[in-house]
């Protein structure tokens, strides 16, 4: 079934990563709120993203950001792993393949987040 | 010649790297069979075929790698650890092949008929930091698409190389390299001038973007500029094709960049007809904000 756009610290976190101006800074509050419609904001409308870009540039932009994506999110989520065999490298991999694909949305990135992190709104107490 | 000399470089290459490495490792790898039910676009018949896809890819492993794998993303709790720019990190050499397609039991039934084939050995830099990010890459291709028993086809063999430097701030420029052999015998327009279906060809690219910050007050300001210049140039084009202007291609955009996917672009010039589909703004000014 596929992932929705919902009220957890998967989708909270992707959000303020890519908005805070102190992160990546890549779109304003005020024009795109932090609500159901979030969620299918699409990658192609982020600050980053070569519009015009061959398939080779929109690589390399995906491939450097979605390291300072991962870094923010431990940084200021401190997540879990979700399973002992997950690396930073595969969640790398798979962010990028997200980044560079400018139709996918804040909830794909989401999803990704979910199946790697376990954010304190899963722990246990 | 060229497509001689890069399969030679490309073979060579693997052999060699095979032999001396003995810690290739496979990283990438998967399939996927599923059948699927195609509608037939020209008659009422819908035929079961199958859709496959066939990838692997392996790393010429050195230190950086080896420590990549290592169990050290997590610290004693099992929390993520932010090392995330030696972790990924590269240093090493790399080969990856891609299998896919669309397969019936007769070809003549199959409204997708499409097979494709490409293998890629290169070598692979990417320095992620809190400065600076540098990545570059260089590579050769060989690549074969076909109807689904390869009995029409065309060949795409290349060399590239691109570079990128980033930094932190969401500022970069990338630049790219590429030398190689286009098939162009679907291309209607040039076969009209000449018989001459293949051809060698050096293109370039630059592309640049500054992440714009107005501070505060920016909710209806631009959000980054972006630059983007190609340049395609046919070696050795017979005189009809430089007479018709086909022997080169150069195309550049400007776009600024706002919220929502709202943007105002300006570009001119055009891509070669085999890279039409990577073009998304229209030459001239163009302007998405309503």
């Amino acid at each position: 079934m596929a992932y929705k756009w919902r009220k957890n610290l998967a989708c909270f976190s992707t959000y303020r990563v890519l908005e805070r101006d102190d992160r990546l800074d890549q779109f304003e509050e005020e024009l795109v709120p932090l609500d159901k419609s979030a969620g299918k904001y699409k990658v192609s409308y982020m600050a980053f993203y070569p519009d015009d870009g061959s398939p080779k540039v929109k690589e390399k932009a995906a491939r450097n950001i979605a390291v300072k994506f991962i870094r923010f999110t431990i940084k200021d989520y401190k997540p879990k792993k979700e399973e002992t065999s997950q690396t930073l490298k595969k969640w790398h991999g798979e962010l990028t393949n997200l980044f560079k694909d400018g139709d996918k949305t804040l909830t794909d990135i989401a999803e990704v987040q979910d199946e790697y992190c376990k954010f304190k709104d899963e722990m246990e107490d | 010649m060229l497509k001689i000399i890069l399969v030679s470089i490309f073979f060579y290459f693997s052999i060699s790297v095979w032999a001396e490495e003995g810690q290739k490792n496979s990283e990438k790898e998967g399939y996927t069979l599923k059948p699927v039910l195609l509608d037939g676009s020209n008659s009422n018949s819908i035929a079961l075929g199958i859709e496959y896809g066939l990838s692997n890819g392996w790393v010429f492993k050195g230190e950086e790698d080896e420590y990549a794998d290592s169990d050290s993303d997590v610290d004693e709790n099992g929390y993520w650890v932010d090392d995330v720019n030696k972790k990924v990190r590269r240093n090493s050499g790399y080969l990856k092949y891609e299998l896919s397609g669309v397969w019936t039991s007769e070809e003549e039934t199959n409204p997708e008929s499409f097979s494709k084939v490409k293998i890629e050995l290169g070598y692979d830099y990417f320095r992620p930091s809190d400065s600076w990010n540098k990545d570059f890459d260089f590579y050769l291709a060989y690549s074969m698409e076909g109807d689904q028993d390869f009995d029409n086809r065309q060949e795409v063999t290349s060399a590239s190389f691109s570079g990128y430097f980033g930094n932190p701030k969401g500022t970069y420029i990338v630049s790219i390299i590429e030398l190689g052999q286009v098939d162009a015998s679907e291309n209607e327009q040039r076969m009209a001038l000449t018989t001459i279906d293949k051809f060698d060809r050096l293109s370039g690219e630059v592309a640049f973007k500054y992440k714009l910050d107005f501070g505060e007050s920016r909710k209806y300001k631009p959000k980054s500029i972006g630059i983007n210049y190609r340049y395609f140039s046919e070696k050795s084009a017979p005189q009809s094709i430089k007479s018709a202007g086909l022997d080169k291609f150069k195309r550049y955009s400007i776009v600024l960049k706002f919220e929502h996917g709202l943007y105002i672009a300006y570009s001119k010039g055009e891509l070669p007809f085999d890279l039409q589909e990577e073009k998304v703004l229209k030459v001239g000014l163009t302007h998405n904000l309503f």
